[in-house]
């Protein structure tokens, strides 16, 4: 029978023996992630700018609108909610696929996200599992990019677990219905000019919602 | 500016020189795969960079372990849904037979491979870096009573005699209790 010294031993062994990785090779891939992560915030921003001055300029084009533009933008009904759902119905753009038996007692649907943006090569999916019999939540994410948080959609509890991904954010919502627990996993997209795609948080309740109502 | 970025930079190189491959070793520890453990390390260090100027002043190496130790559990959870095994790529006879003695790295391995991700992470934590129970539940976010059981399990099911003599005084102590 080995004692716990001969297994500190053997795992000091083996750390000890290991490889260390290039410290070049590395210190460009911190930059080139640290260079996205601030592409990514400047055109969010500029987005966010670009979604004012069109909201602006629309309220400015109706008769006598250019004089009270703040207020109008305000209130108009024009501005969109969440600026990257247009085209298609949300009940038309996302494409529930068969559910699976992934594993025993895991039920697995794959939704598929028709929209395909410019410069986009893969459509995005989302996993959206059913577990019966399991009614508490599992463990949540403890890395300390993991941000936390808890929604209420359509009267249920529903755990957001958000991380930074290079481009975008990898999602996870998870909740109980029913004597069941749902987790439906949402991973960042991003086309190859690094803009990011799939869906946004409001796509995701919309999802929890019509997998609660359905 | 300048010279604190290049401060950044040759402090954030040092480290990987000195500390990445203990790092892969935790992590492959951990994971039971060394391509897997690097991939792993260099993802963590890579996120790690931006933040280099907060993380340096304090203690990195420890930073790194917990992260590294995250980006493995959010592995092992990926690898569940995608219902792969890692473990299960080793030789499952290697638990019962060859645990007795560590003779290789494959033995250690296939110790290891046995336990559960909890386990495995508890056992690591412990005898590697030789983090006190304490420490090992701050790090995986659990009670020391868990860590204690958690460990004892672990060690059992790799046939691991607890080697560590508890002194005479300590031993009344617990006896009273």
């Amino acid at each position: 029978m080995a004692t716990t010294e001969e297994l500190r031993m053997a795992m000091n062994d083996l750390a000890a023996g290991t490889e260390s990785l290039s410290s070049a090779a590395l210190l460009r891939a911190g930059k080139r992630h640290r260079t996205r992560r601030r592409l990514l915030v400047a055109a969010g921003a500029a987005a966010a700018v670009l979604a004012v001055v069109g909201v602006a300029s629309l309220v400015a084009g109706r008769p006598g609108g250019g004089q009270s533009a703040p207020v109008a933008a305000a209130e108009s009904p024009v501005a969109p909610a969440s600026p990257s759902v247009p085209g298609p119905s949300r009940a038309d753009r996302f494409a529930f696929g068969p559910e699976k038996e992934t594993e025993p007692g895991v039920f697995t649907t794959v939704i598929t996200d028709r929209r395909l943006p410019d410069g986009a090569t893969d459509q995005a999916q989302l996993d959206l599992m059913r577990i019966p019999g399991e009614t508490e939540l599992g463990p949540a994410g403890a890395d300390a990019d993991t941000r936390i948080r808890t929604l209420t959609v359509a009267g249920a509890e529903v755990r957001l677990e958000e991380e930074q991904a290079d481009v975008g954010w990898n999602r996870q919502l998870e909740w109980i219905a029913g004597g069941t627990r749902y987790v439906l996993a949402a991973n960042a997209y991003s086309t190859d000019a690094g803009t990011p795609y799939g869906a946004t948080e409001d796509d995701l309740r919309w999802l929890v919602e019509r997998t609660i109502k359905r | 500016m300048i010279g604190r970025g290049r401060h950044t930079d040759e402090s954030f190189a040092a480290f990987v020189t000195a500390r990445s491959g203990r790092l892969i070793g935790y992590a492959e520890l951990l994971c039971g795969d060394r391509d897997q453990a690097r991939d792993i390390v260099q993802t963590v260090l890579t996120r790690a960079y931006p933040r280099w100027r907060h993380i340096e002043h304090e203690d990195p190496y420890g930073y790194l372990c917990r992260a590294v130790t995250n980006a493995v559990t959010d592995w092992w959870r990926t690898a569940h849904r995608r219902r792969e095994q890692p473990a299960g790529e080793l030789p499952e006879q290697a638990v019962s037979d060859h645990a007795a003695t560590f003779e290789n790295r494959q033995t250690l391995l296939a110790a290891l491979g046995g336990l559960t991700a909890r386990e495995r992470a508890v056992v690591v934590l412990r005898y590697l870096d030789d983090h006190a129970e304490r420490e090992v539940a701050e790090l995986l976010g659990i009670s020391v009573g868990t860590v204690k059981s958690t460990c004892h399990k672990a060690l059992g099911k790799m046939r691991i005699a607890v080697a560590e003599p508890a002194p005479l005084t300590t031993a009344k102590q617990n006896r009273s209790s």
